[in-house]
């Protein structure tokens, strides 16, 4: 029988080429029972780790070959195979300099390159022409005669007999052994249709125009043995195989060494980080450890375990970093699978307090699992460029690089592109893209589309459809990963290929964070969160005006304080981290969460993945009533005992797997992973029986155990671990105590550092007043850029800054503050010397700026305008003018106000109407509470927020707010598409309805009748944030 | 009485157009494509909701099967003209201004019709025969009847003081001034036209820009406003009647050359050529007959139509005696000198387009045609006709050794033959409904004639080409 | 009379005959040198009325047609369809299109003419037309205006039956035009007697095609040929072509 190994083949990480992914060529040619499979994209690699992940993942007998496609600038085709790492570390050199030569996504190879491979093996394409090949011939054997093969490939296109003519003489001419290849793009005749799109969107003209552009036939993909045998001659076949049996380097033998000059010399890894970690007991737990028995032993196992591991570098690595970023304070906090060690509690990186949370170690690091452990730290996300800059400059451009993202196709981007390449109008594409709820459980993109009219018979449209179900999932470009640092000893594109990203300043490797995960190699992420800068400028507010000095660590300390906990179950938490949003709300009255853990547990399960796991509702039954929580088993009482019996944190889902069900450490791991993408490729299924026969075997019935797959399933992807919970709760907690003792500081720290958050300005500052603090209008002679605190009877008020007006810079205002002499400006003419641009003059007149020099918004404009034009000498002669603009009425100036600072101080729209005797009777929302629940009432009020959550059945929170407060409105399906006009253009809205009171004092109105009150308004140009 | 300007504005003129095609009642749209917004909504449409300047996603959210179609100018400004063709025989001063308005020098008309409203009636019969929707007023100048037309003020009236208070009470964005002004008017309290009107003409030009007081000044009848008129293009029309009726087709030569002589004339006189001309043959008690004579290249001389006419004739059959005969010619355009270059040896007196449109008179239109390269893998899809000579060869690669002959359809091979070269497999055409499977070889069969052959998946074999 | 009579008018015959024959022998050797010097013209060396030509591309048929087609004037071809008759003009009308832009008429070929073919040979397609006229009068009529036209440098036609009246216009359209008229017949004898300038008769041959001079205005006969397509068209003539698989070849497809 033939023997035959594939030597260049594509995979979709060339990228609008290939059109099958790497994973899919490899179990193919497994299955067609080749000795081996080379996967040779155009001048990368990414295509290889995937290839390498599924063998190891699917444990295929066939021999991966790590090459690359060249096309140099003046047309020679080259594919380049790796028999040896040093041949390997050859290639990703001359990958990264070609492509950091040109902008991302293209590359520049010359000759010379090729002249500096000392052992790869290479493999040429003569292009047909006489003169051209026998050039290239003469240059190609010149440099490499015993590692230079030529390539043929048969695909049976019109003169094929010529070409294969011409290679054998050049084969002869030269001397050049032949071998077969295939010229792969396909892992399957079937996918002809995908890659005719993929060109086609390459070249951006329809399929239909592109004619004898195409590929002729489906030969370019894996094709049998006994078929390959009736095409080549028996020689060129052997050949391929001699071949794949001089490549022996496999991806494994990549080896990581981490930066070696963070030790001090006289000290090994190990005894440094013991040294550090002691150092860190002592700041960390001052009072001793006496009444924490248990901490100072998992101390000792967590350090032997990480010398076992040699993994001491990737901490003192993360704790250099750190270190760096409490110097410049810079606030930071470490969160993912690392805080759950004790050690790094001690290097400062976590700030999860072990005495608080029952840390599992086991999720860290564990013994069989290989898989090396991640820190996400996140800083300031206005000083995280700093910490960026620190790397590279520490470690040097070429020692470290950001890890890829690939950015593929999803559902709407597939729907445009695939339309396109097949001629469907532009206009028809928009109105379809717009059209598809992409969170309709029930029905299916596919049918939804035919009911906007795509007429289903058509073959056209047959095909529109299965083109976007296969390209969805295709990568597009690779692209750079939020800030995922890889950090290398020796110089990177050794160790992988490393090239320009669209920012200027940055370098992105061709691995993403799953290749790097399945290799080994140690990844950092430095990510950016808004709500530590918020903190950090509430903390200096303090500092300035209150004279206290607070750090997160002392507001830690102090333990659970009743009265901020008290303020959480109201659920007056506007602008705290993460339990701010709409369902929060209405789920902390009935959580009533008062301890650091509870809070842990509310940031996870307001979730969708518990949500739509069925978990919120037995976890608050079994609240009320601990006495009939029933655990199946001892074991899982041990693991559920602490959220009421219900799993709500993956780290509980794994460790279900692991007691109940007996899966190894690496196999639970493994379910995670799979749980979060099932969704695409349905692994799950898989661990599924494992599991339910797990749970049977160790005699749970069949129901219970079902009962758990189910909620695990409901996971998928929003399953949240504790880990990042308990970070997370960390600052939530120090969020709310700073809204409860500084409030003004809080809103003003969260007012600087915006955008960011789920609230709008407007709204912060709504909410600042319901908590009786005074706001201060923008003045030209009191205000500063930022907003700031200012004394005003007898209490804290906050300025408003020039930041808020939109249109003016940031110089301009500074240039204002500076320029201006202690008692402040005089008149508008003093202003009109500073030759300020006119446009952002009129920015300052319509937010009534210029109050303090008694000029109304319009009068300031006008006067404004008169200086323009004859220059300034000629001003003061000016007679008094015949026309001055009467003051705006009421009405007009507060859409003045929402046009230049997007707020409203002195009136709220909802008050002017009801002062205009325009809104008829209605309930504002403060007087909601003696409303008996089922009673008919009506609310008014500005809709600053829709939400339809996919969990719900069509049902849309709607939110409204008066100048009292806000109204949670619930709108069911059948309402909403009856009065869909009303529904979905109104910006303010009276609604009649049912007042609802659920448990815990929760108030909703199902709304009956929705009225839109908007024309009363019609120029108010309010945004709200609608989350459909 | 200063002058009286008419104004008529066509709100929907495309959709009027496209909705007097099909009756049915359906909820159509048309966006603007560049900024994706409705501008124009059928009835069924404006009841679900959508206004104007809303865009695509509110639209289609408000309404289910909707039917989208991209605004089209062009279109539009053609309906335009036809419009303004037809009011010509009523009204001779009209000017368009933009893709949707027409603008009437009324004044010159009244003597004429005696006094406005007959003349408007008149106007309004005209207008309402051609069911496109509209909105019209008067004014004392050509601006202000155009914001009182787009303010759907719908009053015919010559006095002054309705017309200024109408103008008062215009809202600033239907005027021409470009929205950032009208903003900056907005942020000082002035929303209407009456507001404007009020400060002093130097004020504005001082603190605006001076265009604005322009424009003003025109409204309000102070500058003068110069205004371009339509003039429809001239065409040949000319009606011959008849001593005695003519049954015979060929003895219809003599008054046929008549009417040429004329034609040659007139086109002769303002040096026009025109590549077709029509006869309209009035029959006794029977419908016109009308015969349309075509030349590729533009002619005038009454010699060489009366040619192209008879090799016409010789096909007409007449069923009823002759009685008068129109000759009609539309398309006349102004004559490019030709410029032959010197070397090409001209030994005929023919050119090339008059042998083709000799050809074409003697065996039909379409049996004459000019072989082009098409850009598709199937043979049957590569080898394309095209009518007209002057349209450009498509630079397609070629592959050597193709067919000289290719069958109009592949047909099942019956003979046997021996296979000489092959196999070239082509796969393609998924995407229409002629998809393609086959292996072409070629072939000799045993008189020695070379086949072009391919064989099917379903190893049926077909001829489909010969090597002549 | 005699037998002296009768030996007297003998031996004056004789005489006469003798005389003759001296004369005869002398006048060779007279010939010769008359000859020599160039004052005698004969017959045979007369430069052969030579009518502009067309090279046909392929050098025997040149030498056979003593320069190549003839620049006007009426070809008939007696062929079977498919064995490359049509290959043997393309060369030449390939090299005058490219020369002068003149118009090349097909009319009413037996199948529809294969775009690719044309452009393959370097012809340019703008020049082509093609008329689809299935009436035999048309037919003519069309070919006969083409000729004259001047603006057409060749036409192609597969008529039925060919009178000799037709042909003489033809040869004078063709004349009065400068152009060529190539006409394609199946059987034999069509177009025996007609007052074409040039008839060929084909028959097929594996590398390439047998060609048979039947009638050339102001030419001797030429004995039968073979013309090899091998250098032009060498896959329509090598049967075991290089490929190495191309026996073995019974791969299903797909």
């Amino acid at each position: 029988m033939h023997s035959y190994a594939e030597l260049f083949c594509q995979s979709n990480f060339s990228f609008l080429t290939g059109a099958s992914h790497p994973e899919e060529l490899v179990e193919q040619a497994h299955l067609l029972g080749y000795q081996a499979i080379a996967i040779t994209d155009e001048c990368s690699v990414a295509g290889v780790a995937r290839a390498y992940t599924a063998i190891k993942e699917k444990s295929l007998t066939i021999k991966l070959i790590v090459g690359s496609l060249f096309t140099l600038s003046d047309g020679l085709r080259l594919v380049v195979l790796c028999p040896t790492h040093t041949a390997y570390a050859e290639m990703c050199r001359v990958i990264t300099n070609a492509r950091r030569r040109s902008p991302k996504g293209q590359y520049e190879l010359t000759f010379w390159d090729i002249r500096t491979f000392k052992q790869c093996l290479l493999i040429w394409l003569p292009q047909g022409n006489e003169a051209r090949d026998n050039a290239w011939a003469e240059q190609l054997t010149a440099v490499c005669q015993e590692r230079l093969w030529i390539g043929c490939q048969r695909h049976l296109t019109a003169n094929e007999s010529d070409y294969l003519a011409h290679c054998e003489k050049l084969s002869q001419a030269y001397t050049l052994p032949v071998t077969a290849c295939g010229g792969v793009l396909m892992h399957h005749p079937d996918r002809l249709p995908l890659q005719h799109t993929l060109c086609a969107i390459r070249e951006g003209t329809p399929v239909a125009s592109l004619g004898r552009h195409l590929l002729p036939n489906r030969e370019r993909s894996l094709r049998s043995l006994d078929k390959l045998a009736h095409l080549f001659p028996r020689k060129w076949l052997d050949e391929s195989v001699a071949i794949a049996k001089r490549c022996t380097f496999c991806m494994s033998e990549l080896r990581y060494q981490y930066p070696a000059e963070l030790i001090p010399n006289g000290h090994t890894p190990t005894s440094y980080l013991r040294q550090l970690v002691e150092q860190g007991i002592k700041t960390r737990f001052p009072y001793g450890l006496d009444d924490y028995p248990h901490i100072l032993p998992t101390i000792e196992k967590e350090l032997k375990l990480i010398a076992l591991k040699r993994y001491e570098h990737f901490f003192i690595t993360v704790y250099d970093i750190v270190q760096f970023a409490k110097s410049r304070h810079i606030l930071y906090q470490g969160r993912g699978s690392a805080a759950n060690s004790i050690v790094c509690y001690c290097l400062e990186i976590t700030a999860v307090d072990p005495r608080q949370a029952d840390l599992l170690f086991e999720r860290f690091i564990s013994k069989e699992r290989d898989e090396e452990p991640d820190i996400d730290v996140d800083f300031e996300h206005e000083r995280r460029e700093e910490v960026i800059q620190y790397i590279y400059q520490k470690y040097g451009r070429h020692r470290t690089a950001l890890a890829a993202t690939v950015v593929s196709y999803r559902t709407k981007s597939a729907l445009r592109e695939v339309g396109k390449a097949l001629g469907i109008k532009e206009t028809q594409l928009d109105y379809f893209i717009k059209n598809i709820n992409h969170r309709d459980r029930d029905l299916s993109w596919q049918t939804q589309i035919q009911t906007l009219g795509l007429d289903a018979n058509a073959t056209l449209s047959q095909h529109f459809t299965s083109l976007v179900e296969q390209i969805r999932g295709f990568p597009r470009h690779l692209s750079q990963h939020v800030g995922g640092f890889v950090i290398a000893s020796g110089p990177l594109y050794e160790l992988v290929p490393v090239e320009n990203a669209s920012m200027a300043d940055r370098s992105v490797i061709q691995w993403d964070k799953d290749d790097l995960e399945s290799l080994g190699l140690l990844k950092v992420d430095v990510l950016a969160l808004g709500m530590l800068t918020a903190i950090r400028k509430s903390f200096q507010l303090i500092a300035k005006h209150y004279q206290h000095e607070w750090t997160i660590p002392d507001i830690t300390r102090l333990r659970d304080d009743p009265q901020v906990y008290r303020m959480i179950q109201k659920a007056d938490t506007v602008g705290v981290f993460q339990i701010e949003s709409r369902a929060q709300m209405s789920m902390l009255p009935r959580l009533r969460p008062k301890s650091y853990y509870d809070l842990v547990i509310q940031i996870a399960i307001v979730r969708p993945g518990p949500i739509q796991g069925g978990m919120v509702h037995p976890f608050l039954k079994n609240r009320e009533h601990p006495a009939d929580i029933r655990y199946p088993s001892k074991a899982l009482e041990q693991v559920l005992g602490r959220t009421n019996g219900v799993p709500i944190f993956q780290e509980q889902v794994i460790k279900i797997a692991m007691v109940a069900a007996g899966f190894s450490g690496g196999e639970a791991d493994q379910l995670r992973r799979a749980m979060g993408t099932w969704k695409k490729n349905g692994q799950l299924e898989m661990y599924g029986e494992k599991l339910v026969k797990g749970m049977l075997a160790n005699h749970y019935e069949l129901d219970y155990a079902q009962r758990i797959f189910e909620q695990i399933k409901g996971f998928g992807t929003y399953g949240f671990p504790e880990s990042h919970a308990a970070s997370f709760a960390v600052l939530a907690y120090v969020s709310s105590w700073l809204k409860h003792y500084y409030p003004a500081a809080f809103y003003v720290g969260l007012l600087n550092s915006w955008p960011m958050g789920f609230y709008a300005p407007a709204q912060l500052i709504e909410d600042a007043k319901r908590h009786h603090i005074h706001i201060l209008p923008i003045c030209i002679n009191q205000s500063v850029y930022d907003h700031t605190l200012e004394y005003h009877q007898q209490e804290w008020a906050i300025r408003l800054g020039f930041r808020q007006v939109k249109g003016l810079s940031e110089a301009t205002a500074m240039k204002l503050c500076e320029c201006r002499s202690e008692k402040g400006f005089a008149c508008i003419d003093e202003i009109r010397k500073l030759n300020i641009r006119q446009d952002e003059l009129e920015a300052l007149a319509s937010a009534n700026v210029f109050k303090a020099l008694s000029q109304h918004r319009y009068q300031a404009r006008w006067s404004l305008m008169t200086a323009t034009n004859q220059g300034t000498i000629l001003s003061e002669a000016l007679p008094a003018d015949a026309f001055s603009p009467d003051a705006a009425s009421d009405m007009q100036s507060l859409v003045e106000d929402y046009q230049s600072i997007r707020l409203s101080l002195d009136h709220h729209p909802v008050q002017l109407l009801r002062e205009a005797g325009l809104l008829g009777r209605y309930t504002p929302a403060d007087q909601l509470i003696n409303i008996r629940h089922q009673q008919v009432v009506s609310v008014v009020g500005l809709v600053t927020g829709r939400q339809r959550p996919g969990t719900s059945k069509g049902v849309t929170f709607m939110t409204l707010e008066d100048d009292t407060g806000y109204v949670n409105v619930v709108v069911w399906l059948a309402t909403a598409r009856h009065q869909q006009k009303h529904f979905l253009k109104s910006t303010i809205v009276k609604v009649t309805g049912i007042l609802e009171r659920g448990d815990g004092g929760v108030t909703h109105v199902i709304a009956g009748r929705i009225e839109d009150k908007s024309p009363l308004l019609d120029k108010l140009t309010f945004k709200a944030r609608h989350f459909h | 009485m200063q002058g009286l300007w008419l104004y008529l504005h066509f709100p929907q003129l495309q959709l009027d157009s496209l909705l007097k095609q099909q009756t049915q009642e359906e909820a159509v749209i048309i966006v603007e494509t560049s900024r994706m917004q409705v501008v124009q909504m059928s009835p069924a449409a404006y009841e679900s909701g959508i206004r104007k300047h809303m865009n695509l996603g509110a639209a289609a959210a408000l309404c289910e099967a909707l039917q989208v179609l991209p605004y089209e100018e062009k279109s539009e400004r053609d309906t335009l003209k036809e419009i303004a063709h037809h009011l010509y025989h009523i009204t001779s001063d009209i000017s368009f201004s933009g893709p949707s308005g027409l603008l009437i020098r009324a004044h010159t008309m009244l003597n004429l019709y005696q006094g406005l409203k007959h003349y408007w009636l008149a106007l309004q019969h005209q207008l309402t025969a051609l069911e496109f929707t509209y909105h019209y007023a008067t004014g004392h100048t050509p601006l202000a009847a155009k914001l009182l037309a787009l303010q759907g003020w719908h009053h015919i009236s010559d006095d002054n003081e309705k017309i200024t208070s109408a103008l008062k009470k215009c809202a600033l964005r239907l005027t021409d001034l470009d929205n950032k002004s009208v903003q900056k008017l907005n942020r000082i309290g002035i929303q209407h036209l009456g507001e404007l009107m009020a400060i002093p003409l130097p004020d504005i030009a001082k603190r605006f820009s001076h265009d604005m007081a322009d424009y003003l000044g025109r409204v309000m009848g102070l500058l003068p406003h110069p205004v371009s008129f339509y003039h429809p293009e001239p065409h040949f029309h000319h009606y011959k009647e008849l001593l005695y009726e003519i049954t015979d087709s060929q003895r219809l030569l003599t008054p046929i050359t008549h009417l040429l002589d004329a034609l040659e004339r007139f086109l002769r006189l303002r040096d026009k050529l025109t590549t077709q001309i029509c006869f309209t043959l009035h029959l006794r008690d029977a419908p016109e007959l009308s015969v349309y004579v075509g030349a590729q290249q533009g002619e005038y001389r009454a010699a060489m139509w009366k040619n192209l006419v008879s090799l016409q004739l010789e096909k007409l059959s007449l069923t009823a005696p002759v009685t008068g005969m129109t000759l009609h010619a539309e398309k006349a355009y102004i004559r490019q000198p030709e410029r032959p270059d010197l070397f090409t040896t001209k030994q005929g007196e023919l050119s090339r387009l008059q042998l083709l449109s000799m050809l074409q008179a003697k065996v039909g239109e379409n049996a004459v045609f000019s072989p082009r390269l098409g850009n598709d893998h199937r043979p049957e899809k590569h080898s394309l006709q095209v009518n007209s000579l002057n349209t450009p060869a498509s630079a397609v690669s070629a592959y050597p050794l193709r067919p000289s002959f290719l069958l109009p359809h592949p047909v099942p091979l019956t003979e046997k033959v021996t296979i000489e070269h092959g196999p070239e497999r082509i796969q393609t055409g998924w995407w229409d409904d002629a998809p393609a499977e086959r292996d072409y070889f070629i072939a000799r069969n045993h008189a020695g004639q070379w086949y072009w052959v391919f064989r099917t998946p379903q190893q049926q074999w077909y001829l489909h080409g010969i090597f002549s | 009379m005699n037998c002296a009579e009768s030996t007297n008018i003998i031996m004056h015959i004789s005489f006469d005959f003798l005389l003759y024959i001296h004369t005869v022998l002398s006048m060779n050797t007279l010939l010769a040198s008359l000859h020599k010097k160039r004052l005698v013209w004969s017959a045979k060396q007369a430069p052969l009325m030579q009518p502009p030509s067309l090279a046909t591309g392929f050098t025997e048929l040149d030498d056979a047609l003593s320069g190549g087609w003839p620049e006007s004037g009426v070809v008939s071809i007696n062929s079977l369809s498919g064995i490359g008759e049509l290959r043997l003009l393309l060369p030449a009308l390939a090299l005058r299109n490219t020369q002068n832009k003149r118009l090349m008429i097909i009319i009413t070929p037996p199948y529809p003419v294969n775009a690719e073919f044309l452009h393959e040979q370097g012809i340019d397609l703008t020049d082509v037309l093609i008329v689809n006229v299935n009436a035999h009068q048309s037919q003519l009529w069309c070919a006969e205006q083409c000729l004259k036209s001047g603006c057409c440098a060749c036409v192609l036609m597969w008529p039925e039956k060919l009178q000799h009246h037709q042909v003489k216009r033809f040869q004078l359209a063709a004349q009065q035009g400068c152009s060529v008229l190539f006409t394609f017949h199946a059987q034999q004898h069509a177009t025996a007697g007609l007052p074409v300038s040039l008839a060929l008769s084909l028959e097929p041959a594996s590398e390439g095609i047998k060609v048979n001079i039947t009638k050339r205005i102001g030419s001797w006969p030429v004995p039968p040929f073979t013309l090899s397509y091998q250098s032009r068209w060498p896959k329509l003539t090598q049967s075991a072509n290089a490929t190495p698989d191309y026996h073995g070849f019974k791969e299903q497809l797909g």
